[in-house]
């Protein structure tokens, strides 16, 4: 993923929102964020006509209307979109969400910690892998 | 005759009319021998069983094989009954069926618990699918606005660093570390409810390795004398299980030791129908009075401002070892150490309880 490449964010909660954005802005990450609160928001978006797909996707799993996993099932089963990594980004360490997460695809799976020095360095893992790993747009 | 203080019998012909009965049938069906008498069984049907279940029973007979199995009838009065039948054919001169007997035996009591006990487990089943709903609902619904308010007070202790006095910065400070603190109470509160939500897996364990796992994990800081017994068994358990039970024991021990110089022991036995073990450690010990109340859950003995405690540990330690059907409980001197003991019941025991 170049430093250019979107990041796409689709996450309900606001604070959780904010603290993405800070951490990518400590960490000097120059790649740009797309916030969606709603999961079909970011699915009509992607599936726009002459969209810039994003490098990464963040998901949260627990949304109103469509869920995560919904959302993860509905990219993956879609050609055009399925090759762009997900991260689930989530407060769930329920061990179905995890094993249903990893089985429909997702890239990795990271539980949202309490307090920003740990978001940071939980955002700077997931950057750093991202950045350095090729990817198949 | 000692089958007519035993069962329920009836002879019938070849085409199952009734030509004999005795008198536990006329009491359980509650009809006179003058009214079964030439009747067939259709007097007594409930109506419960499919037609299906007849056609095969008379298919079975009539060709000269026994038949056995539940049947539900109905009493004069209409009230259902249930007996266990066995039908045994009699050949006639052609080698055909001429008479059978049918055996019965009353199960109705039986019968009633067994949709007694289908009932209590539909509820159970009912219950228990609510209560990981609810703990799903937890992890993530009071998790959000607690993550928020950690965020928010750490970007106010951020971006205010060179305006905030050093009381509001202590203030915010605290305030953190009670967002981490009711973070682990809900962690808690989710791994507690986990526990035997998994089947059983019972498989050979060996405690001596294991309790060297556990140890390795844990890290007790260096000075601390651990002794892990050499013979301690191999059991037949749940992995899982015992592994959170010795972790939240040594774990325990470790937090509480308070001296530099503690020492930790692991060791156990094989008794007869059981296992036992214990952890032992030379602390400043429980009072008697509080050995009940350490293994509620969030019940501490310091306050959290003093020790960062979730008093989660030993409830989890008790509801693990019940779930394997042992028990677990605590011998301590003030001054001296304490010493937990758990007792795992071996798979074929009797004494196993769950």
């Amino acid at each position: 993923m170049k430093s250019t490449t979107p990041i796409l964010l689709i996450d309900d909660d606001i604070v959780d929102s904010m603290s993405v954005k800070r951490a990518l802005r400590e960490l000097a990450a120059a790649n740009p964020l797309q916030v969606f609160h709603h999961a079909e928001a970011a699915l009509e978006h992607l599936r726009g006509a002459g969209v810039a797909p994003p490098g990464l996707i963040l998901l949260d799993l627990n949304m109103p209307r469509m869920n995560g996993l919904e959302f993860l099932q509905e990219l993956k089963a879609d050609p055009q979109l399925r090759h762009i990594p997900v991260v689930i980004l989530t407060t769930s360490r329920e061990e179905r969400d995890r094993a249903e997460s990893f089985a429909l695809g997702a890239a990795g799976y990271m539980v949202k910690p309490i307090g920003h020095d740990l978001f940071v360095s939980v955002m700077r893992t997931i950057v750093d892998y991202w950045t350095l790993s090729e990817t198949a747009a | 005759m000692a089958l007519n203080e035993h069962a329920i019998v009836a002879w019938t012909d070849s085409r199952g009319r009734i030509t004999e009965v005795n008198d536990k049938f006329c009491a359980i069906s509650q009809y006179s021998r003058a009214e079964l008498l030439g009747q067939d069984h259709r007097m007594i049907n409930s109506g419960h069983h499919p037609g299906d279940f007849f056609r095969v029973l008379w298919q079975t007979i009539s060709q000269g094989a026994v038949w056995q199995g539940d049947i539900c009838n109905r009493a004069k009065d209409g009230s259902f009954y249930w007996v266990k039948t066995t039908i045994v054919p009699f050949a006639g001169p052609q080698g055909r069926p001429s008479r059978y007997i049918a055996i019965r035996t009353d199960i109705t009591e039986r019968k009633r618990a067994e949709r007694e006990q289908a009932r209590l487990l539909g509820e159970l089943t009912h219950i228990n699918r609510e209560l990981n709903q609810f703990a799903h609902i937890v992890s993530h619904d009071l998790k959000a606005p607690l993550r928020a308010i950690g965020a928010i007070s750490g970007w106010l202790a951020a971006d205010y660093a060179d305006r905030l006095g050093p009381e509001a910065k202590d203030q915010l400070d605290l305030l953190l570390g009670r967002v981490r603190r009711l973070d682990a109470l809900i962690d808690g509160i989710l791994r507690y409810s986990r526990i035997g939500r998994t089947p059983e897996e019972r498989l050979p364990v060996d405690m001596a390795a294991l309790s060297a796992e556990v140890f390795e994990l844990l890290a007790p800081p260096p000075g601390i004398e651990i002794v892990i017994a050499r013979d301690l068994p191999v059991i037949q358990a749940d992995r899982t299980r015992i592994t959170q039970v010795l972790e939240n024991l040594v774990s325990n021990a470790i937090k509480h030791l308070g001296r530099p110089d503690g020492r930790i022991e692991i060791g156990g036995r094989t008794e007869a129908g059981h296992w036992m073990f214990f952890v032992r450690d030379n602390g400043p010990g429980i009072e008697r009075k509080y050995f009940d109340r350490i293994f509620q859950i969030f019940q501490t003995l310091s306050s959290r401002d003093e020790r960062e405690s979730t008093g989660i540990g030993l409830a989890i330690v008790r509801k693990n070892v019940e779930q394997c059907g042992g028990r677990v409980w605590v011998e301590s001197t003030p001054g001296e150490g304490s010493t937990f003991h758990f007792m795992i019941p071996h798979p074929s025991s009797p004494s196993r309880f769950s």
